[in-house]
């Protein structure tokens, strides 16, 4: 988590569009709930959330407990039968990244930071969707591969 | 006990609390230290980070470009960055020749547009992690003579002001946050109103009082007033207006003269002490 927060504050702006720029946490914590489940998901969005709160200006707390809710959301997808289907995985991080930005903009309204949600959602919230769509299926694979080899090095052990 | 604890529920019902036990410390202060310890141990390798990815992104370059036209690109940038700052403070200069001209016994702080007697650079290392809000971190601290509250510039004009110093780091945050806002004027009307950030990395100079003459191409500049500023800093240039006779203010997009997604090297003033008490944030 801590290597996912070092890229995401020095390499993700490097990528950003129209000054948005890709979520690399929240796609991390998406896949690991939909590999792992409730307490996986959980335990990814409380330390990712806690990782991007260490480097943020926002109050503390804003990010960890929206991944946790994207956490527990994405856990969901776990036992779906849909979860095998290649749209599938995009289309978390469609429905995941509005969720996210809207946990967070709550929060920072509730603690009294202005917010314009008109001017959030068409410049921020819907271009992050897009470019975090577009780059969930590369991320899930390289965690899908991280959770083989884990299980692989673990069915080694027992054996 | 240990069927409670392998229940899924019970760990995001737990982690939930400890994230709202944090939000309630950090809105008292009480998560400061703990706060800014782990920046300690990370900053050093998010610094190498940065190196890394700065290097990474030189070597494409290369090879995209012939060198001859990059260097000779940035000549040029740094040519017409110089030149709109020498050009502003020598408009700044007629200006106030022309007030002192016709005011008696008038005393009048020079706008300083040279900072090098009170400066100190600092590496970008890193941005806000989230798209929503714009901060970024230095890699500078108080052994700098950085404080809270400071002006950070770059040699094309304003970049924002500190918020927090750290044992090896400091946050700025940018004046195109959406919680930013800089009391600002028009140099050519003189005309005040405050430039306040937008969601998507925008300014917005509001509360421009109506008949004040604003035009696409105007230079705008930080006006002093509040104390959180130097006067005289180039925020940016209108864009755009907006006027309605229904309305008591105008307003004016305006486009920042920094490019803030390439920032590497920054000013803090150091030289400038801010007014204690009044913030720039909304």
């Amino acid at each position: 988590m801590i290597g996912v927060s070092l890229v995401q504050t020095t390499a993700m702006p490097h990528l950003a569009i129209a000054g948005v720029k890709p979520n690399l946490m929240l796609l991390v914590v998406i896949s690991g709930s939909l590999l792992y489940g409730l307490k996986g998901g959980s335990i990814w969005g409380f330390f990712g959330g806690l990782g991007l709160d260490v480097f943020s200006g926002a109050p503390f707390g804003v990010s960890t407990l929206a991944l946790l809710v994207i956490g527990f959301l994405a856990s969901l997808g776990e036992k779906s039968i849909f979860r095998t289907h290649l749209a599938f995985i995009p289309l978390t991080a469609l429905i995941a990244t509005p969720v996210y930005h809207l946990v967070c903009l709550s929060l920072l309204q509730v603690m009294g930071w202005p917010i314009s949600w008109t001017d959030s959602l068409i410049r921020i919230v819907l271009p992050s969707a897009l470019l975090n769509t577009a780059l969930m299926l590369p991320v899930y694979g390289a965690m899908n591969w991280l959770h083989r080899r884990l299980a692989q090095a673990e069915i080694e052990l027992a054996d | 006990m240990s069927k409670w604890l392998r229940s899924n529920s019970t760990w995001l019902l737990l982690f939930v609390a400890l994230s709202m036990i944090g939000m309630a410390l950090d809105k008292n202060g009480h998560l400061r230290t703990a706060r800014s310890f782990p920046l300690r141990f990370m900053i050093p390798l998010q610094e190498r980070f940065a190196r890394a990815i700065d290097s990474t992104e030189g070597i494409v370059r290369t090879f995209r470009q012939s060198r001859e036209l990059e260097r000779r690109n940035k000549e040029l940038e740094d040519l017409v960055a110089k030149l709109m700052v020498e050009n502003v403070c020598l408009k700044e200069v007629e200006a106030e020749n022309e007030r002192l001209r016709q005011l008696l016994n008038f005393a009048y702080a020079h706008p300083a547009c040279d900072f090098t007697a009170a400066e100190v650079k600092g590496r970008v290392v890193g941005y806000d992690p989230s798209n929503l809000l714009r901060y970024l971190i230095i890699g500078l601290d108080s052994n700098h003579g950085v404080k809270k509250g400071m002006p950070v510039v770059t040699e094309r004009g304003l970049v924002g002001r500190i918020t927090e110093v750290g044992p090896n780091w400091a946050k700025v945050m940018l004046i195109i946050d959406p919680s930013s806002s800089v009391n600002a004027l028009i140099q050519s009307s003189r005309a005040t109103g405050v430039v306040e950030g937008q969601a998507g990395g925008r300014l917005l100079m509001k509360y421009i009082p109506q008949g004040e003459e604003v035009n696409v191409g105007d230079i705008v500049l930080t006006s002093g007033l509040g104390g959180n500023f130097p006067k005289g800093l180039i925020i940016g240039q209108v864009t755009a207006v907006q006027r309605s006779d229904v309305e008591m203010f105008q307003q004016a997009n305006v486009r920042p003269t920094v490019d803030f997604n390439k920032l590497e090297v920054v000013l803090v003033v150091t030289g400038f002490e801010p007014i204690e008490g009044v913030t720039s944030e909304k």
